[in-house]
């Protein structure tokens, strides 16, 4: 039976973002099941995906940095601070349209096809990574913990991107591809969809965390450039595009 | 703690972002308070906890917003927007330092005392956690945060019997 009353953003939040205890977060799932809320976690997904495009992290550091600095001495005018944050606000709400549309099949629990836009057409490529749970596949948030043993099913959404490299790397530095599986060129893409890896990717003893990147482009590309970006935590070169999604590894 | 900043912007800036696009209903104003909650982590980095980033920036987020509404003169959206002005002007009458970037009340929140009162109030009758949930969250018993919500009912007039 579903209930009235709808899960707070607040707990939604930190159950995405892996800070509930094992107890409250699966006492959450339920309760997401249980009033049909269960795609608000993909909701926070893409609207992640697409807050960070939209704002992208080097800009939005820089400021930050900037403002770090004035605080430690003088603090700037707010009205200066506010026209600066206008037209990334403009970027923000007036470009993006984030669309969500889950088209789920009922012979196979793991379709959907979802997208997100932003800046009218323009679409971003984004990972989802799933866990396999007795229950069915669970949708993991950025940051969430996982285990040595746990099996992840990981899914791309090319966002009409041509090629693609989803690599990763652990807590001791080994990379691991996982499209292509070997090093080479990067893979042609399913360009529309949300589409899953053909293997599963067990997760082996390495400690605190594993860091997949998923690196898209239009124009072939060198599965290297991931690979030392994985390395050295460095960015892919223009005009590379890149999604990122951390896991922490619990001890 | 060593803060990466862009690693921790990639991992929780749209969270933070989220949390101040519901409580100050402006984008660009969103945006603006979104950058200062990550300041507020900066400067206070050396006493932060690795333990629970996300509840850290959302407890942030929160006051820093809350300090925003202080000092807007908008007519109130509806109800919930109208608790968050009236729980905003809580204590206006603070120091410069409270009256800056969440002042006092963050910094008690980084040195790990109690949470203060305007978040128990925005947790209960904003985001709609029950009593149980708010205890949950701050780390104290259902009764004190019942003391706490009842001792607000007398400066907060949208407050009726609730709690």
């Amino acid at each position: 039976m579903a209930s009235d009353v709808k899960v707070p953003d607040w707990l939604l939040e930190k159950l995405a973002a892996g800070e509930l205890s094992p107890t409250r977060a699966e006492a959450l799932r339920a309760r997401l099941h249980e009033s049909g809320e269960e795609g608000r976690l993909a909701a926070i997904a893409d609207s992640n995906a697409a807050i960070l495009a939209a704002l992208p992290p080097v800009q939005v550091v820089r400021e930050i940095e900037r403002r770090a600095a004035s605080a430690a001495g003088t603090r700037l005018p707010r009205r200066i601070r506010l026209a600066w944050a206008l037209p990334l606000a403009a970027a923000c709400a007036a470009s993006i349209v984030v669309v969500v549309s889950l088209h789920r099949d009922s012979r196979d629990d793991s379709a959907g096809a979802d997208e997100v836009r932003i800046k009218g057409n323009e679409r971003v490529p984004i990972l989802r990574i799933y866990r396999k749970t007795k229950s069915g596949p669970e949708l993991l948030p950025a940051n969430a913990e996982a285990s040595k043993g746990d099996t992840l099913q990981i899914r791309y959404l090319a966002a009409g991107k041509r090629f693609g490299v989803i690599a990763s790397v652990d807590g001791r530095g080994t990379v691991t591809f996982h499209l292509p599986e070997a090093p080479g060129q990067a893979a042609a893409l399913v360009r529309n969809g949300e589409h899953a890896l053909a293997h599963s990717y067990e997760l082996d003893d390495s400690p605190k965390f594993e860091r997949f990147l998923f690196v898209t482009s239009d124009a072939p590309f060198p599965t290297d450039e991931v690979a030392r970006s994985l390395r050295e935590g460095s960015k892919p070169p223009l005009p590379l595009t890149w999604y990122e999604f951390p896991l922490r590894k619990s001890p | 703690m060593a803060v990466d900043v862009e690693a921790f912007y990639r991992s929780h800036g749209p969270m933070v972002l989220r949390r101040c696009r519901r409580l100050l209903r402006d984008e660009a104003k969103a945006v603006d308070a979104m950058h200062d909650v990550f300041v507020e982590i900066l400067r206070r980095k050396d006493s932060l906890e690795a333990s629970s980033p996300a509840g850290l920036l959302l407890t942030t987020a929160t006051h820093v917003c809350l300090n925003r509404l202080r000092s807007e003169r908008r007519k109130p959206k509806d109800a919930d927007d109208e608790m968050l002005f009236q729980i905003g002007s809580l204590d206006s009458a603070g120091s410069a330092e409270e009256q800056s970037l969440a002042g006092r009340v963050l910094a008690r929140l980084f040195s790990g005392q109690p949470e203060s009162t305007k978040l128990i109030a925005v947790l209960h009758y904003v985001d709609r956690l029950t009593l149980e949930e708010v205890a949950e969250e701050v780390g104290m018993s259902v009764s004190g945060v019942r003391k706490r919500l009842r001792s607000l009912k007398e400066r907060l007039p949208v407050v009726t019997g609730v709690a």
